[in-house]
């Protein structure tokens, strides 16, 4: 186990409105290391605004206690720069997260070898989206929201990213995922379901 | 913190030199909009003279104006600004990186080129100093007013009109003050130039913390 061993999250009676609408209502749930929060909902359920509302973005009413203040976030937009080359991309969030390790594993596992140096507009769906756990691997934060992480992802890379997350849990790390598909997380044993309809 | 702001500024500024329609646009504009006044005055050379220091400035003006609506819009269509907050990025390096950038790409180039089309337009070497000065002074002036409202229309739907019925009453005065200044340099009159100079030392402190602050409200 890389981390410690306090419960990286607590969230009690979490209420939210964004433009004067009410979005989810007391939300209560805890995360230990290792452990996996799904979250269920249909669309504009508010799974998003949740992550984004346990990620500090949106001001939420009730208690949100957090043993660390960093977070990996995984969302709908991947935070890419059209212009730039994948290189480019790993080197600047490298330096960003002041990862002290090499990305060449990181490219390993997600195969990106090839696209090195080409222009990430150039990339297809999932190639960008590897890019975006790849910039997730490199936070290393214990706590990781992932946003619908597998959605439109083939088998391949679906599973490539199933894998990512059981790593981090076998690591102690825990994992809060927003999916209206039920993936396949049958190794992580802490696995709690928040429905927020 | 020091690292950071290279990376950025380095990120920033590949971004300008090689995205075509970051600030090369924005300087073709300028020329394109700077040959208007001679083929519209063509037979009145007095006219063009009197007239060449305010349009080389409404140039500059509506040049710099352009080239606003692209400071922000890729980091935030593409989620960038929200990885920078979440990750705890300092939005006063991201903010100041790109004003420097804004004002070295479409600044600075426009400063460079404007005594060139003073002489093109009145025909004389007459108040170079006084444009190249009143410029200097003029140009981080608007690109530091620009970016609160670069960051205010952030996601708003018709966001290029919204942005220039906002930022133009603001640019007004930066544009009087700066034909004034550049037309009374030869009475050895600097006035203006200390008003300008004044009104950019307040925009260097508190322009960019009014952008971080609406950059951040616009991620909610």
């Amino acid at each position: 186990m890389l981390y410690e061993k306090k419960k990286l999250l607590e969230v009690k009676n979490l209420s939210c409105k964004r433009n004067y609408k009410l979005i989810f209502k007391n939300i209560s749930f805890s995360l230990e290391p290792g452990g996996v929060i799904f979250i269920n909902g249909n669309n504009g359920s508010g799974k998003t605004s949740l992550l984004l509302a346990l990620s500090g973005i949106l001001q939420c009413e009730g208690i949100k206690k957090m043993s660390q203040d960093q977070i990996g976030y995984v969302g709908h937009k991947n935070a890419l720069n059209e212009t730039e080359t994948v290189r480019e991309y790993l080197y600047f969030w490298k330096n960003i997260f002041s990862y002290k390790y090499d990305y060449n594993h990181i490219v390993k596992y997600f195969q990106l070898k090839s696209l090195l140096d080409m222009q990430i507009s150039m990339l297809s769906f999932g190639q960008k989206k590897k890019l975006s756990f790849s910039r997730l691997k490199m936070t290393n934060t214990q706590l990781w929201l992932l946003d619908e992480p597998v959605s439109g992802l083939d088998q391949k890379t679906k599973l490539l990213i199933l894998k990512l997350i059981n790593q981090h849990t076998e690591n102690g790390g825990g994992v809060i995922i927003t999916s209206h598909q039920n993936l396949n997380l049958n190794k992580i044993k802490n696995i709690k379901r928040v429905n927020i309809d | 913190m020091t690292k950071l702001f290279f990376l950025f500024l380095f990120r920033e500024s590949k971004g300008y030199l090689f995205n075509t329609n970051k600030s090369w646009f924005a300087l073709a504009f300028f020329l394109l909009c700077i040959l208007i006044f001679p083929l519209s005055l063509e037979d009145s050379e007095f006219t063009l003279k009197e007239i060449s220091i305010s349009s080389i400035w409404i140039c500059a003006l509506f040049a710099n104006l352009i080239s606003l609506e692209s400071l922000f819009k890729d980091d935030y269509e593409n989620g960038s600004l929200l990885q920078y907050h979440i990750n705890k990025v300092p939005f006063s390096i991201i903010v100041i990186t790109k004003v420097i950038c804004h004002w070295v790409f479409t600044g600075v180039p426009i400063i460079i080129l404007s005594p060139i089309f003073l002489i093109f337009l009145s025909g004389s070497y007459e108040n170079i100093l006084a444009l190249f000065l009143s410029l200097l002074l003029g140009t981080p002036l608007f690109s530091l007013l620009g970016i609160p409202f670069s960051a205010l229309t952030l996601g708003a739907t018709a966001r290029a009109p919204m942005l220039i019925f906002l930022t133009i009453p603001f640019y007004l005065p930066v544009i009087i003050f700066g034909v004034l200044s550049a037309s009374s340099f030869s009475n050895g009159s600097f006035s203006e130039y200390y008003f300008m100079s004044a009104i950019l030392s307040i925009g260097i402190i508190f322009l960019p913390y009014i952008t971080i602050k609406i950059l951040k409200e616009s991620l909610k």
